[in-house]
């Protein structure tokens, strides 16, 4: 099915799901009077490819061929559909922050960092666009079911090693050659198949550009939440720059084909989009990071988790708890605790599977079985975090900020949701190196950093939206 | 359009922005002063290299690149003392050294000057000592940002006694330009020599592996100090610095506190575009203006791709057929060769387990692919039987012969 290279295909594969994206972004968000064109275009990416990822599955289960102009062409008609709702709905007052004139010295920061950016990906964008297919899980997990599919024509399926070596003579089936990737999600798989429809090859370097999108997109999203939450645009700016020039943001980008940037991508605008429901309340931005929480778990397995921690963060901040509820809310969490210490639980649930809690392990549906057992991996954190280059200076920034806290006692306040999204990712993140068999990938570093970027984006938010409990020590020192 | 009252606070004037980058400027050079001798007077590795040094004042040892003499490989003798290393031997593989007599606690330090020195080259520093002649222990030799580059062996445990031959053992591929060896210095303790060593770990240049995506040192593993850690400490000295001078003058500026950590952050991330900047001239060299095939055929698995290629193109009939992709794995927990093989062989259905055949699974007319050699799997091409351990075997017919691996194909009625 390898045939001659197709530009257009590439342009229209890469920018068509960015404007359908944006357009229904633009029709959800300006219900809320609250958003800019950063935030629109940004979230709008999320929001395109996972469309585009829908439309292809719904494509194949009604039975259509993979025919990507035909695919190209309905979401064509999503765009003009899009167009037509907002145009039919009713304008609503866009709230807009008043800033003040910038002085030079604005200008000229952030000027340099956005030089500082561009400089990073054009280095960036040479190397995707010139390196074959490298990184180990890209062609190892992610690519083969797309390259499969691209070569068929159909969504041809993936057992698991035992079923394929016991299906019979007349289907066809395909394993992987790593044991439990057949079953993981097919949202990374379909936005590479989409790439490979497009260019009509399975084999190019441009197939992987929605790598580099997907981090600008990012950017955008962070660069549009931060001044949505009155962050000036020098201070946006060197969030942004923070953010998109981070080493291992970088590698994952350019070394493409991972799902852990999408991950990150997506648990990124989820919690933007929650910030701002949080903050103002307005429901389309709820309705967003809840859409954003639902891609996550399409992403990759631990998507689940992260999809998770996006509706428990939106769940606390809709139930109001009052002194006498908050501690009985506390004491029932604890005595469930000591239950499952005790005497742990067991029990399935029809079409979901198993649900197994003890000291001894933990058995999840979709996520499998855990033992448990306390590892000391601080060592390989303390490496990954604090002396490789990985995340250049972030947490030892975040280590200050969250000293600076407790100095300034609002250590015991209730966190922002960005913040809550962000300490539960932590959580859960340590709970499975320190508590799991997982830990190896963490003394290897194999993994620990691909689960840690899943946090950058809204850590990178939150430091940069925290900045008042730096900046503002400033203003307490004028007006005293 | 409605506002957001106060989200937004008066900035900052021009004046004002650039007295607190003037002062952040300033609490860095201080702390870059203070933190740089804090480090050269109690740092007690170099308090070891002292303490084991025969003596304080040892001469540096300079062997300039003609004193070198070729013992495996070709080249010759250039321009300003140079020794060019124009070829590698058969087995891509070339020696020079010299003979010399020096004690290694005196320098653990050395100096080296190789130009068109590339990730292609592969270079060791190989020494031999008097306690133990018969043993050659080297080191491994990074590209730099420089052409001069330090290194530290004082931290090396092969690097002791009486240094009696010194040079380089270079592998790989010179592509077609010779290696220029300017001079080998072995060099005892100095601040500036020390200096020189950190920096040189801080701009060498690694290219590209399979655990880049998972992790960046950013510095070899014997690095002396890390960069972030370094740096850390020298924004976070600076920043204690401006806290405590506007604490006393009560007028905090959040330019300068945002200054004393962007400007090492920034510091920091100009070594990495350093390092992406090596790496895509690299990439440039491997890939640019070539087509995909080409690429690949650059690429490190290169006859892995090429093999596949082979069996997809020439040997294979269409993507329906199964294949048993065989591989002896000899303990190793990541396999890359029979991923990566299964991976260019796609679209065609692999089943990728095992060095041995799933006897009872395996159909008529299915393909088995012996990737490299398994010792306990046999071929009998008299009778078209392969066998393994006390009962196994299978009646196939070998289809295809590489030196890559063996293609075959299950025959009609399977043997037991």
């Amino acid at each position: 099915m390898n045939g001659s290279f197709s530009a257009l295909g590439l342009l229209t594969s890469l920018f068509l799901p960015w404007i359908l994206g944006s357009i229904w972004c633009y029709w959800l968000l300006s219900k809320s009077g609250r958003h800019n064109l950063f935030v629109i275009i940004g979230q709008g990416y999320l929001l395109g490819i996972s469309l585009t990822a829908l439309t292809l599955g719904v494509w194949e289960f009604i039975g259509l061929p993979l025919w990507f102009w035909a695919t190209a062409l309905t979401l064509l008609g999503m765009c003009v559909i899009g167009f037509f709702a907002i145009r039919g709905q009713s304008t609503t007052k866009i709230v807009v922050a008043k800033t003040p004139p910038l002085e030079k010295w604005q200008i000229v920061v952030t000027t340099f960092f956005i030089l500082l950016i561009s400089c990073r990906y054009t280095t960036l964008v040479q190397e995707i666009t010139l390196r074959p297919l490298f990184s180990w899980d890209a062609w190892m997990n992610w690519s083969p079911k797309a390259i499969v599919w691209f070569h068929s024509g159909e969504f041809t399926p993936f057992v698991s090693p035992g079923e394929w070596l016991q299906q019979a003579e007349d289907t066809t089936a395909y394993t992987m050659g790593a044991r439990d990737s057949w079953k993981y999600p097919a949202t990374v798989p379909l936005i590479q198949l989409w790439s490979m429809l497009a260019t009509g090859t399975s084999d190019h370097t441009l197939i992987y550009l929605p790598w580099l999108l997907v981090i600008l997109a990012l950017g955008l999203a962070l660069y549009g939440h931060l001044r949505l939450a009155g962050a000036s645009m020098p201070l946006a700016t060197l969030g942004c720059y923070a953010l998109l020039n981070l080493p291992y943001i970088n590698v994952q980008t350019v070394l493409a084909g991972y799902a852990d940037t999408w991950v990150a991508a997506t648990f990124g605008c989820a919690v933007f989009a929650l910030h701002e429901w949080g903050e103002h309340r307005q429901w389309p931005y709820a309705v967003l990071s809840l859409l954003l929480a639902l891609l996550c778990t399409q992403l990759k397995i631990p998507g689940l988790i992260m999809g998770g921690i996006i509706v428990a963060v939106f769940l606390s901040s809709i139930i109001k708890f009052g002194k006498t509820s908050g501690i009985t809310l506390l004491t029932a969490l604890v005595l469930c605790i000591v239950y499952i210490a005790v005497f742990g639980v067991d029990f399935s649930i029809p079409n979901l599977g198993r649900i197994a809690l003890s000291t001894d392990g933990i058995t999840v549906p979709y996520i499998g079985y855990y033992e448990l057992s306390y590892h000391p991996v601080h060592h390989a954190i303390i490496d990954t975090t604090l002396l490789m280059i990985n995340w250049n200076l972030l947490w030892y920034l975040f280590i200050f900020l969250g000293l600076l806290r407790v100095a300034n006692g609002t250590v015991f306040r209730t966190p922002s949701l960005a913040l809550r999204s962000v300490l539960l990712a932590l959580l859960f993140i340590f709970f499975v190196y320190y508590f799991t068999n997982r830990y190896i990938f963490a003394v290897d570093y194999t993994q620990v950093n691909r689960a840690l970027i899943y946090v950058i984006p809204p850590l990178v938010f939150y430091m940069i939206y925290a900045r008042s409990t730096l900046l503002d020590l400033q203003h307490k020192s004028r007006s005293s | 359009m409605g506002a957001v009252p106060g989200t937004q606070s008066a900035p900052i004037g021009n004046v004002e922005f650039v007295w607190a980058l003037a002062r952040a400027l300033l609490a860095l050079a201080a702390s870059a002063i203070f933190l740089t001798a804090a480090y050269l007077t109690f740092s007690p590795e170099l308090a070891a290299y002292r303490a084991a040094a025969g003596s304080d004042n040892i001469q540096p040892r300079t062997i300039p690149g003609d004193d070198l003499t070729i013992r495996l490989g070709t080249g010759g003798t250039g321009r300003d003392k140079t020794l060019h290393l124009a070829g590698l031997s058969q087995d891509s593989r070339a020696i020079v050294t010299r003979n010399t007599s020096l004690q290694a606690s005196d320098y653990p330090f050395v100096e080296y000057t190789i130009n068109n020195l590339h990730p292609g080259a592969i270079v060791y520093l190989i020494w031999k000592t008097a306690e133990n002649s018969e043993e050659i222990s080297r080191a491994r030799l990074h590209q730099s940002g420089n052409e001069v580059t330090t290194t530290c062996l004082g931290n090396d445990e092969n690097w002791i006694g009486t240094i009696t031959e010194i040079g380089f053992d270079v592998y790989g591929d010179l592509r077609d330009e010779a290696l220029v060896i300017s001079s080998l210095r072995i060099l005892p303790y100095s601040p500036a020599t020390l200096l020189a060593a950190i920096w040189s770990d801080w701009t060498m240049f690694e290219a590209w592996d399979q655990a880049s995506i998972n992790h960046l040192r950013g510095v070899p593993g014997n690095a002396i100090l890390s960069p972030s850690v370094a740096i850390a400490a020298w924004a976070g000295l600076a920043l204690l610095a401006l806290g405590m001078v506007s604490l006393f003058k009560k007028a905090h500026n959040p330019i300068g506190y945002l200054a004393v950590i962007f400007i090492p952050w920034i510091v920091l991330d100009l070594l990495w575009q350093h390092r992406l900047s090596t790496q895509l001239t690299e990439t440039k060299f491997l890939f640019q203006g070539k087509p995909q095939h080409e690429r690949h055929l650059a690429d490190l698995d290169a006859d892995l791709y090429q093999y596949a290629q082979h069996l997809k193109s020439e040997v294979l009939p269409g993507p329906e057929a199964r294949i048993f992709l065989l591989h002896d794995d000899k303990g190793e927990r990541h396999n890359y060769r029979r991923l990566r093989t299964q991976f260019h062989l796609l679209p065609y259905n692999i089943y990728n387990y095992g060095s041995l055949p799933p006897r009872k699974h395996i159909r008529d007319g299915d393909y088995i692919l012996v990737l490299g050699s398994i010792n306990s799997l046999t071929f009998q091409s008299s009778e078209n039987l392969m066998t393994w351990g006390e009962r196994g075997r299978l009646e196939v017919e070998i289809v295809d012969e590489h030196p890559v691996g063996r293609l075959y194909q299950v025959g009609r009625g399977k043997a037991e």
